[in-house]
């Protein structure tokens, strides 16, 4: 007996299950997940029939970056884009944390796009900012060597002018 | 709690790319990982605007118009002999000193790579003639009018694959230098030349 396929079970098979490392599922379409390289590879060799776990990856986090895979795959106006992309990082630089496991997650998970965004985003908080200003709102501990401190200082101390 | 010291070099080198050159100086001075991943390589940013270079009678004065701010650079090599600015393209400065020997140099690396001397001939004998008539017969004019203009055609800390071009003797005469060269190869011309642009890499 033949089987027949109706567009709603089409439309379903496209869409593929995924696993936070806290066990959060996620069900989002095929070309949405294909935005990460990596879960790309994982559907090209296992399918999309079982639920792909991203393990390293937290609930709140797979969330964000489903959202932003989602909205990028409509393929929307390049303004429409800028606009949604801005407002995104605005959102996600509140949260250091959050921020800093986006970035890791994005880089885990190849997006380059992503990566790219929030390299730039990094970038603007670092622009004109003494080192120490740096090591105070990423909670850094300046442990440079001697060394290291005078081989900076002779060769670019022009750099720490007053900003 | 997130620990930005430690995030891999693969994460950082993406973000050095955005900086821009006084930003990443300051990214290697935050914390030891940082620095070692900041002397990894060669530092090559995303398209930036370019410095005004200002010469003064101390410190060579940079202007970077992204920051809007004024950076006074001391370099003591500048110093030997009266050096003189005449030029500057791909980072690097064309310098000429009293007895007009030529120079490239990095105010950054302060790596120097020096060129002979241009040619003088029949008409640079005119030029020293000229010179000593008038206002010019000062060592110091003598060595800030030689060169009308001086560019690069490529950045000299990338590869061995570039050209010096200047416009000497005021603006009369064009001459080309490549690496390995013992001479400047000169151009002969009628004409003044009046403007000569870093775009001239296909001449080869």
């Amino acid at each position: 007996m033949a089987t027949i396929i109706t567009k709603e079970q089409q439309e379903k098979e496209k869409m593929v299950t995924l696993v936070s490392s806290d066990s959060e599922k996620f069900v989002v379409e095929q070309k949405v997940a294909e935005k990460s390289h990596v879960i790309k590879m994982v559907m090209n060799c296992c399918g999309i029939e079982s639920p792909i776990p991203v393990r390293r990856v937290k609930g709140d986090i797979l969330k964000s970056i489903l959202e932003y895979c989602e909205k990028h795959s409509k393929g929307e106006a390049q303004e429409v884009m800028e606009k949604w992309d801005k407002e995104y990082m605005d959102k996600a630089e509140k949260d250091l944390v959050f921020f800093h496991d986006l970035m890791l997650a994005s880089h885990f998970l190849h997006i380059q796009e992503l990566v790219d965004l929030i390299a730039v985003t990094f970038a603007g908080m670092l622009k004109m900012k003494s080192p120490e200003e740096i090591r105070q709102k990423f909670n850094i501990n300046n442990d440079l060597t001697k060394e290291q401190e005078e081989h900076i200082m002779t060769t670019f101390g022009w750099a720490f002018q007053p900003i | 709690m997130a620990d930005y010291a430690n995030l891999s070099r693969d994460i950082l080198q993406t973000i050095i790319k955005y900086l821009s050159f006084p930003d990443y100086i300051r990214f290697g001075a935050v914390c030891s990982h940082w620095f070692d991943v900041s002397n990894e390589g060669y530092h090559s940013p995303q398209k930036q605007l370019p410095w005004l270079v200002c010469f003064d009678i101390d410190f060579p004065k940079f202007f970077n118009p992204s920051e809007e701010k004024v950076y006074q650079i001391e370099i003591p090599e500048l110093h030997t002999h009266g050096r003189y600015c005449a030029g500057s393209s791909h980072g690097w400065l064309i310098t000429i000193d009293l007895d007009l020997n030529i120079n490239l140099m990095n105010p950054f690396s302060k790596a120097q790579i020096d060129l002979p001397l241009l040619p003088f001939d029949t008409f640079g004998v005119r030029y020293q003639k000229l010179c000593e008539l008038s206002w010019l017969n000062y060592p110091k004019q003598k060595r800030d009018k030689l060169i009308y203009k001086a560019v690069l055609s490529a950045d000299p800390s990338k590869s061995s694959d570039y050209i010096v071009m200047v416009i000497y003797f005021a603006n009369s005469k064009l001459a080309f230098w490549r690496p390995g060269d013992i001479t400047w190869i000169v151009i002969n011309s009628h004409s003044f030349v009046e403007d000569v642009s870093q775009d001239f890499s296909d001449l080869k």
